[in-house]
């Protein structure tokens, strides 16, 4: 317990010295798109099953709690960005396609998929993986210099923004799903029955916590009681088969409308949220069996994507001219082929019971990069064509 | 109002397990559970203790218990188990902190005091309370009828766990209170003092014990192995601080992380050379506060200032661990424990003091600071319930509970004596 535990906490400092070595590396120009996220897996890798074989079976299980720990707290995040008023203060057809274009791009990534022979968890995990992609690229270049187009900018940060509300929602009830119940009730499906309960219980722990947190200013004790929360998510997700990132994320949705200091708490969970996804980033890495490689999951995740974003973007174009501001960029849906942490939660998540083929896992993770590297020279070269000095956090 | 839904969170958890049963609830489910209703809980218990002006630190032990085995049992034994990897965790961060809290110049300047104290508790307290124990061991009073020889062996067990303290408590209370002078300096070395001696006497007073009972000779080779054992700690422990300040001073990065794997590291070479945890990491919070004093300062401060998630868990889980049935059988037992080792502490402690020409607030408040017992006596407990199968597990059941009441009342002492003698401040309540 104690060597595994030891493994992976020196583990971490190492990965989380290399998401700082390849910063500075960065910042003197040498530019390293979303670089830290894919090293941190890549090191789980090279020292889990299928490199050297440091983390053993029984270490990875000894650590299980810390994943599911830290895909409560990606959901947690996620959740707490939900904010309704917010939403409320954007314009319809924001709203719309912010939610309907990821939408529209995950079924179609599924359906090629399914058509290809893609089932169960396979399935779900390409379907929802299309669907995210992140505003931590533009977020970090708008740093560096004002864009060329400011409609497109804002454009690719509304969808990249609210793409993770309907991944979430179709991970946690696709995965839900297809996997096997752990119990049944004699009204519904057991699936059913797993989805009533952790939405049920999800906004038991969020009124909780909204009370608990309630008036509360120090950050350590509200990053405690955040901590205390997630465990009773990832605990109960365990136990009633639950997807905890979902739960997490139904928690921090509550949070966000109803508590009087959403951002206090936000600001609070944002500081856990490196080291808890550098631990889950190496463990996935650490998970993999050597096993092929999926040749489907990098078509359709890369491929099928890119042209159903392409297209996307031109009815985003389309839309933004018959209603604000033309957008003057080329191949604007290039601007949301970069996946977010969401992404990589999701493939932990999929890893970690051993329903995922290897050979998939790796597909997707190489699609991740793929994506991840073309958005990041769109947004380069057409939307921040001035050179940057720096690469970006995680992507 | 928040009572409430934590009692609402806490009936959910339980229902959960009751409708999946013992077979079908998992291990990580069970513990995640257990580990969060602790961290929720705990907030709450340790404010509403800072309301009725107690330590934080005793409602994370009531709650432990309230929820532990004993009682509501929401934290089972299975979980406590599971669980251990965060409280070794948190007592080597707490170590780490007490082991920062010691300058050598104070130490230098309250050495008279420190080392007189120390000496007359080893030697005071353990030859006191031994007369004492065999008297009343011998009308029968604390484990019943017993035959010389047992009697005897209790009796010097029982005054060597006299002597042990819980480190932990003690700068728990020093870092709620954020207390700073003569008194903290001089109970903090004594504690440390007495930390490294309590061992060297359980094994030896053991080894007379069972030569006593079972027959044979002393056997001296463990109490040197032991010896080497603690040396080892200690420059393990010191290797460890340099290379930490070392690099807080030169890198710096992610602080948190790498004391975190300084204390796994620490917990690593205890499991897997025999080493004391607790003096290991004690040693190496020593090390970097006085070698590498600006670097390693800012951080330890900082650590103090997120204790108390650490304390939470720690306390917590030793309440929880807390076997409250001992008192259905064996309370006259304890209640003689408790009172002479209350008195014992007092007197010996007062007189160590004056001796030593120590300062009005030590001689009066410093006494306080030894009341507190934990995991330490616990674990000698469990050692004699092993090694002495006739007489061991009742007198492991009186200890246990003297623990008990001694863990409940010394940190509500402790703090008292802070706040007191002006060292400490009485928290908000907030």
């Amino acid at each position: 317990m104690v060597k595994g535990t030891l493994a992976f906490v020196l583990l971490v400092v190492l990965a989380l010295a290399a998401t700082e070595a390849s910063r500075r590396l960065g910042r003197r120009g040498l530019e390293a798109p979303g670089l830290q996220s894919f090293l941190t897996v890549l090191l789980g890798a090279l020292l889990g099953h299928a490199g050297l074989g440091l983390f053993t079976e029984n270490i990875l299980v000894t650590i299980g709690p810390v994943v599911l720990l830290g895909l409560a707290w990606v959901g947690l995040i996620v959740g707490l960005q939900f904010d309704l008023r917010v939403l409320g203060s954007l314009q319809p057809w924001h709203r719309r396609v912010g939610f309907l274009l990821p939408l529209g791009v995950g079924l179609g990534v599924a359906g090629v998929a399914f058509a290809l022979g893609a089932r169960g968890p396979t399935l779900v995990l390409l379907g929802s993986v299309a669907m995210v992609t992140t505003p931590r690229v533009v977020d970090h270049l708008s740093r560096t210099g004002p864009p060329t187009d400011r409609s497109a900018m804002r454009l690719v940060k509304l969808v990249a923004a609210l793409s993770s509300v309907p991944a979430l929602l179709t991970w946690g009830v696709g995965i839900t799903l297809v996997s096997e119940p752990h119990f049944q009730m004699a009204v519904l499906p057991g699936q059913a029955a797993t989805l009533i309960l952790a939405a049920g219980l999800a906004v038991i722990l969020g009124y909780a916590t909204m009370v608990l947190l309630r008036g509360e200013t120090e950050s350590v004790h509200i990053l405690a009681l955040l901590v205390g929360v997630m465990a009773l998510i990832a605990g109960a997700a365990e136990l009633t088969g639950a997807e905890p990132m979902l739960m997490a994320a139904l928690t921090g949705a509550l949070i966000a409308n109803r508590s009087p200091n959403p951002h206090r708490i936000l600001r609070a969970a944002h500081g856990l949220e490196v080291p808890m996804l550098t631990a889950i980033l190496l463990l996935v890495g650490a998970w993999w069996h050597p096993g092929g490689f999926s040749l489907l999951a990098l078509g359709v995740l890369v491929l099928v994507r890119a042209a159903l974003l392409l297209a996307a973007g031109g009815v985003l174009a389309s839309e933004a001219r018959r209603r604000t501001a033309p957008v003057l960029v080329r191949w604007l849906g290039l601007g949301l082929a970069p996946h977010g942490p969401l992404a990589l939660a999701f493939l932990v998540a999929a890893t970690r019971d051993g329903s995922l083929p290897a050979s998939v896992a790796v597909g997707v993770f190489a699609s991740l990069v793929v994506n991840h590297v073309v958005g990041a020279r769109w947004h380069r070269n057409v939307l921040f064509p001035r050179r940057s000095g720096t690469a970006e956090g995680h992507p | 109002m928040r009572w409430f839904f934590v009692l609402i969170v806490a009936a959910v958890v339980g229902l959960l397990r009751a409708v999946l049963g013992p077979e079908g609830v998992d291990a990580t489910a069970s513990a995640l559970l257990a580990f969060g209703i602790v961290m929720i809980g705990g907030e709450l218990s340790g404010d509403m203790a800072q309301r009725f002006r107690l330590p934080r630190v005793t409602g994370y032990l009531v709650l432990g218990m309230l929820l532990g085995p004993s009682l509501a049992g929401l934290v089972t034994n299975g979980d406590l188990a599971t669980l251990t990897v965060f409280e070794e965790l948190a007592l080597g961060l707490i170590a780490l902190t007490a082991g920062g809290e010691l300058q050598l110049e104070s130490l230098a300047r309250n050495w008279r005091a420190v080392l007189g104290i120390s000496g007359a508790h080893v030697v005071g307290i353990v030859l006191l309370s031994f007369g004492i124990f065999w008297a009343l061991l011998g009308q029968g009073l604390v484990l019943g009828g017993l035959p010389p020889e047992a009697v005897m062996a209790a009796a010097l067990l029982l005054g060597v766990i006299a002597v042990a303290t819980s480190p932990a408590t003690t700068i728990a209370i020093i870092t709620e209170t954020g207390a700073r002078g003569e008194l903290v300096d001089t109970v903090l070395g004594v504690t440390i003092l007495k930390d490294l001696a309590i061992l060297l006497l359980f094994t030896w007073a053991s080894g007379l014990a069972s030569a006593l009972v079972k027959g044979g000779e002393l056997d001296a080779r463990a109490l040197g192995a032991l010896v080497g054992e603690m040396a080892l700690s200690l420059g393990a422990g010191l290797l460890l601080g340099i290379l930490l300040g070392a690099y807080l001073t030169t890198v710096g990065l992610h602080p948190e992380i790498t004391v975190l794997a300084v204390v796994l590291v620490s917990m690593e070479l205890a499991h897997t050379l025999h080493l004391e945890h607790l003096l290991i990491t004690m040693a190496a919070g020593f090390a970097a506060r006085n070698l590498f004093s600006r670097a390693a300062t800012g951080f330890l401060h900082a650590l103090e200032r997120s204790s108390p998630p650490i304390y939470v868990i720690f306390f917590a889980l030793v309440g929880a661990g807390l076997d409250l049935g001992v008192f259905r059988t064996t309370w006259i037992g304890v209640a003689v424990v408790v009172v002479v080792r209350f008195g014992l502490t007092w007197g010996v402690t007062a007189a160590a003091s004056t001796a030593a020409g120590a300062s009005l607030p030590v001689r009066r408040w410093a006494w306080m600071g030894f009341v507190a017992q934990a995991g330490l006596s616990l674990g000698l407990a469990s050692r004699i319930a092993r090694e002495f199968p006739g007489f061991g597990s009742s007198l492991a059941a009186v200890i246990v509970g003297a623990v008990v009441v001694n863990q409940l009342v010394g940190p509500v002492l402790w703090r008292h004596a802070l706040v007191a003698s002006g060292e400490g401040r009485a928290q908000e309540v907030r």
